[in-house]
């Protein structure tokens, strides 16, 4: 080994430890996740109004976000364009078919079950998410979140705890709208745009989006809120490297709860189609 | 009435202020001298960062997609055309829209918190006063690579959403191998994949236009910096699905 430069000697240090910087990574962040989660039952109990301020913020926005109307429009609007792309390519992908008239069928299924959770996630994501990182990354490095611990008041719950619960809470209108946005751009698009028929389209809209497929989407949306919260709130949580470190966490967090959310989604998604495929072309 | 009309006249002046910068850009890309360094630089660092995300997030959209479209097509009893709807769905939608999502997400927001510490530390400042333009020495190699690497990585997603739907449908569901393969070309061919590069071509223009943009014009000292990574991110998806409807319009009106 002395005959090695140091350099190299280090880089080698480095790839050995490499499975064991994993595990412990691992470990950071399932002790962070258990200690949030845990404090649940107090931050109910003993900070009800930062919960409430915290939905309040969550669903409007704070600064130039809160200008467009927050972060219930930008979600609503991008699954309001993924519907439609959704819808677009449904009735192209049918009419090289032939059955360009089943195409509200098409657009039922895949607004419900696929753009809308999908976009759905992504969008939490960069909104509520990244939002979150940014926020709580300000009070590390400016050193409130010390502030408050000096203050004797657990900052885990009181910061972090409230966020996810918050999260939870503020994303049932927040799907609410997402859902009816993508319904609305089916029903835009191929009534006035590919003129199917408002007839049509409601017949075979309505006979083939089954109720239980928008609660299955709305449990797929749940799973993955509290996914992007819980992340984003760690990394935020933990930031460190003063103004550009901020910066950092949340390009860090984007990327490992996008990756995150979609593996949740998938699974969930798995777990619950192939026991209860709610879809029968024969009603 | 005056202040009214300034804050309805706010956003158009940013969009403004967006084009204008991305117009320098590509004026001093082709005038002046490009710096290579930055930009291979710049492309192996979005690389890095984006590609293990990438696949991640490609695995959780395409085989979603392809699960739930099987379970309908089997229904229909129309399970030998799986190989066709991967193809739509992988190489027409999903390809470029997740590649430039995490492009967005993981390379842009490290390139916006950079550009964004610089702007707050007045290195950007100090370069200007130097005689060094930020246009050409930063933001051009920045867009260069962003493109670049969405390319590369469109390719590799849509590659990846094929074979990873293979194995998804044959082994999981049922599929017949043969089957799959034949019906891929069924609704993809080689002007699709063109379109869905172009795709990935704009929508990679677009995030590292819209980074670079929050970087350089952020305000408010460390809180700033988060916020500007924050909006930058959500600009990007909010602006690229409206985007993505359009190409799809117009490619289905030409093809």
């Amino acid at each position: 080994m002395s005959a090695l430069s140091p350099k190299i000697d280090a880089k080698i240090d480095a790839v050995r430890r490499a499975p064991l910087r994993t595990l412990d990574a691992i470990g950071t962040h399932g002790l962070f996740y258990a200690r949030v989660l845990a404090g649940v039952p107090r931050a109910l109990r003993r900070h009800p109004g930062e919960v409430v301020k915290l939905i309040a913020e969550l669903g409007t926005g704070t600064g130039a976000l809160a200008l467009v109307g927050g972060s219930i429009v930008i979600v609503a609007s991008i699954t309001f364009f993924a519907g439609a792309v959704a819808a677009a390519q449904g009735f192209e992908s049918s009419s090289s078919l032939g059955v360009g008239s089943l195409s509200p069928l098409l657009a039922a299924f895949f607004t419900a079950r696929l753009s809308t959770p999908l976009l759905a996630g992504v969008a939490l994501s960069v909104t509520l998410g990244a939002a979150t990182t940014s926020q709580l990354g300000a009070m590390r490095i400016s050193e409130e979140i010390d502030a408050i611990e000096v203050m004797a008041i657990p900052s885990l719950p009181y910061l972090a705890t409230t966020r996810v619960t918050a999260g939870m809470i503020v994303i049932t209108p927040l799907y609410i709208f997402a859902t009816l946005g993508g319904f609305l751009a089916d029903y835009l698009l191929l009534v006035f745009f590919y003129d199917t028929g408002a007839g049509n389209f409601s017949h075979y809209f309505f006979l083939y989006l089954h109720p239980m497929d928008i609660v299955f989407s709305y449990v797929q949306v749940l799973g993955m809120v509290i996914v992007v919260m819980l992340v984003h709130t760690f990394y935020g949580y933990n930031a460190t490297g003063g103004p550009a470190g901020v910066g950092e966490a949340v390009g860090r967090s984007v990327r490992a709860s996008l990756s995150g959310v979609m593996i949740v989604n998938l699974l969930i998604a798995m777990a619950i189609y192939s026991n209860f495929n709610t879809f029968h072309l024969g009603g | 009435m005056a202040t009214a009309l300034e804050a309805a006249a706010k956003p158009t002046r940013e969009l403004g202020s967006v084009l204008a910068m991305a117009l320098d850009a590509l004026v001093i890309m082709f005038t002046k001298r490009f710096s290579w360094r930055e930009a291979v630089q710049q492309s192996w660092f979005i690389a890095r960062v984006s590609l293990v995300p990438t696949l991640l997030v490609m695995l959780g959209f395409t085989l979603l997609v392809i699960f739930e479209v099987n379970l309908l097509l089997a229904d229909l009893g129309a399970l030998d055309l799986s190989g066709g709807i991967a193809g739509i769905a992988s190489v027409q939608q999903i390809g470029p829209f997740v590649t430039v999502v995490v492009v967005a997400g993981a390379g842009g927001t490290a390139m916006c918190a950079d550009l964004a510490a610089r702007t707050i530390r007045e290195e950007i400042a100090a370069m200007q006063v130097l005689g060094i333009d930020p246009i050409q020495r930063l933001v051009v190699p920045r867009i260069v690579a962003a493109v670049m690497v969405t390319l590369v990585l469109n390719v590799l997603i849509c590659a990846g959403g094929l074979v990873g739907g293979y194995f998804f449908s044959v082994y999981l569901q049922g599929v017949t191998p043969g089957a799959y393969l034949a019906s891929i070309p069924l609704f993809t061919g080689i002007p699709e994949l063109m379109f869905s590069m172009i795709k990935a071509f704009i929508f990679g223009l677009i995030a590292a236009i819209i980074a670079c943009y929050r970087g350089l014009n952020v305000a408010g000292g460390s809180k700033g910096v988060g916020d500007a990574v924050n909006q930058a991110v959500v600009i990007t998806v909010a602006v690229l699905v409206p985007v993505s409807l359009t190409i799809s319009l117009i490619q289905f009106a030409i093809l």
